[in-house]
């Protein structure tokens, strides 16, 4: 099949999820309100699509474009087919902040009259912390992981040590909060849509211009740099400009990612891999095709989640999670079977 | 025109080269040779501007590596390392495609005809569109000289390119890179391990110990039994090859 019809074929089900999407939902809509979204002056019940499902579809779309770059950008900076965004301590970094986030305001809270509603972190916080989190924890990875250049390996095990004590941090702090904000740092820990507003996702996409566009200046070298260093340097890729440009702007996707929707897990790891097995090795394709498929897994995976059991919403990182992992153990078995035989 | 002056590289602290002074002309075959960790791959690495001098300096035409960018280093040196790694699931030709890396324009339906005359002149056409992964070391081997040939450098350097072959294709890839200089007009800097292939196939070798520069100049100047002696500390007899001519050495296995 042309890889033409091939992009045909997944944006048809990219409108075909958004369509169904608008629809379904704890609430099921009528097709006339879903059609009624796109007049100029839509009545009440398209209005309440327009406002509350609309923004979710979105969050959902970018969330999981930039996360499967973002993906795809490290497992090949990296060297390593099992890295995702989380290893970089991108993940952590940004639920530690927000974790930090609610305890503080919860100790001013108690304070204050107005007492425990007062206390709640306002949600259009969330992100740009998250955001700072995530980067600060980038950061350090960076740091601790440099020696006179930065290599693949050390990044990666520092990544995964940071993590871990990151992560370790954010179960003591979630702990230690009340059983009520427990429950919301739980469910922002686990990576969900539920009332994300257009301007939670809004300063993401400038983000994602920008660091789309240094991935597009850079696609050749990206390309390059799937070889060893060495071979692509004589190539004549400037590894050392590259490189961390890259590595940056694939960061920066994923924590944009992160602050709108929390940790989604297992998107930036598996996209890469189905992208390649439909749209085969070029890394334009690789590229495009990631970007697409990651924005079908998310907006997919929240209408699953908002379909199992309405009123009730499974947060869109755990369905990831429940269909990617299982999924991701098939691939596994099937490429191991290709190379047996 | 390579030019290594006074060049000394250290690796973590431990010196590996020191105060080395060669030239490389781009019209000659240059084999280096050694004992194992003698410091001639990190030579080679250093001329194509991989390492970092820790004194002196290597001269591409007069120019120090240190202050060109990549792509001007590749338009000049091709370098095939050791064992390099490709990505995953390419074909044949997709790899050799990535030679055209540094060249200044996008690539265009010239560059494709000249992929297929490279792969052709590398015995490579029938393999072009099959996955690389499943190629054997040999084909594998001559892809990847393939795509150095893309970058159509006036130099071509090899770190071992025979190592890993059998003989059959050791014989195959010198004869191959021979046969691509007359047409293609480059000059080569390779290691080589088997010092007899470095006598046949350079017009000059190179031979390193302990970082340093034991000896260098024609085969026929450079091969003795005592230069096998302190290169290697192995006893051979030398003698001229019936038929090539030759200059080869036959180990003394019985001592």
């Amino acid at each position: 099949m042309a890889s033409s019809v091939k992009y045909v074929l997944v944006i048809a089900a990219l409108i075909l999820t958004t369509v169904f999407s608008l629809k379904l939902g704890a609430v099921s809509a009528s097709w006339a309100d879903v059609r009624g979204v796109f007049d100029t002056d839509p009545d009440a019940v398209s209005r309440a699509i327009l406002n509350l499902r609309w923004p979710r579809i979105v969050g959902a779309a970018v969330v999981g474009c930039y996360l499967a770059v973002a993906g795809l950008l490290f497992q090949i900076l990296l060297r390593n087919p099992l890295a995702d965004p989380t290893i970089f301590g991108v993940s952590s970094g940004a639920a530690l902040a927000v974790v930090i986030a609610m305890n503080i305001v919860i100790a001013l809270g108690s304070g204050t009259e107005g007492g425990a509603s007062a206390s709640y972190l306002p949600t259009q916080l969330v992100p740009p912390i998250a955001m700072g989190g995530a980067l600060c924890a980038s950061f350090a990875v960076v740091a601790l992981a440099w020696k006179k250049g930065m290599q693949p390996l050390r990044l990666l095990l520092f990544g995964a040590v940071l993590a871990v004590v990151l992560n370790g941090a954010v179960m003591t702090l979630v702990l230690s909060l009340s059983e009520a904000r427990t429950e919301l740092a739980i469910l922002w820990l686990a990576g969900s849509l539920y009332a994300r507003d257009i301007a939670d996702v809004l300063p993401g996409l400038w983000w994602g211009l920008g660091c789309f566009l240094a991935i597009g200046f850079y696609a050749r070298s990206l390309s390059a740099l799937r070889f060893d260093r060495d071979t692509a340097r004589a190539m004549g890729v400037e590894t050392k400009v590259a490189v961390p440009v890259l590595l940056l702007a694939a960061a920066a996707l994923a924590a944009s990612a992160v602050a709108i929707a929390g940790p989604v897990g297992f998107v930036g790891l598996l996209v890469p891999h189905i992208t390649r097995l439909v749209f085969g090795p070029s890394v334009r394709h690789m590229l495009l095709g990631s970007a697409l498929f990651g924005a079908l897994l998310v907006m997919l995976s929240d209408l699953v989640g908002r379909m199992i059991a309405p009123p009730l919403e499974l947060p869109v990182g755990i369905v990831t999670s429940l269909i990617g992992a299982p999924f991701f153990a098939v691939l596994i078995r099937q490429s191991l079977r290709k190379v047996a035989l | 025109m390579i030019e290594a002056q006074n060049l000394s590289v250290a690796y973590e602290n431990r010196l590996i080269l020191r105060d080395i002074n060669l030239r490389f002309a781009a019209n000659s075959v240059t084999a280096l040779v050694g004992p194992n960790g003698c410091g001639k791959s990190t030579l080679l690495k250093t001329l194509a501007g991989l390492h970092k001098p820790q004194s002196g300096q290597v001269l591409l035409q007069g120019h120090p590596l240190q202050a060109l960018k990549r792509k001007a280093i590749a338009q000049k040196i091709a370098y095939m390392a050791q064992a390099p790694q490709a990505p995953e699931g390419l074909t044949v030709r997709q790899l050799v495609e990535h030679g055209a890396f540094a060249r200044r324009r996008l690539f265009k339906r010239q560059d494709h005809e000249e992929v297929n005359e490279l792969l052709a002149a590398c015995g490579l056409s029938p393999l072009a569109e099959r996955p690389f992964a499943e190629m054997s070391g040999g084909e594998q081997q001559r892809a990847w000289i393939a795509m150095c040939l893309l970058q159509k450098a006036s130099f071509l350097l090899l770190d071992e390119p025979t190592s890993s072959l059998d003989l059959g294709y050791q014989i195959n890839i010198l004869r191959l890179v021979e046969k691509l200089r007359k047409t293609q007009h480059f000059g080569v800097i390779m290691v080589l391990h088997d010092i007899n292939q470095a006598s046949h196939f350079a017009d000059r070798i190179v031979a390193l110990k302990d970082g340093s520069v034991v000896s260098e100049g024609a085969p026929h100047e450079v091969i003795s039994s005592s230069l096998i002696q302190t290169l290697y500390d192995a006893e051979v007899t030398v003698q001229t090859h019936p038929k090539t001519a030759s200059i080869t050495c036959v180990p003394n296995y019985a001592g």
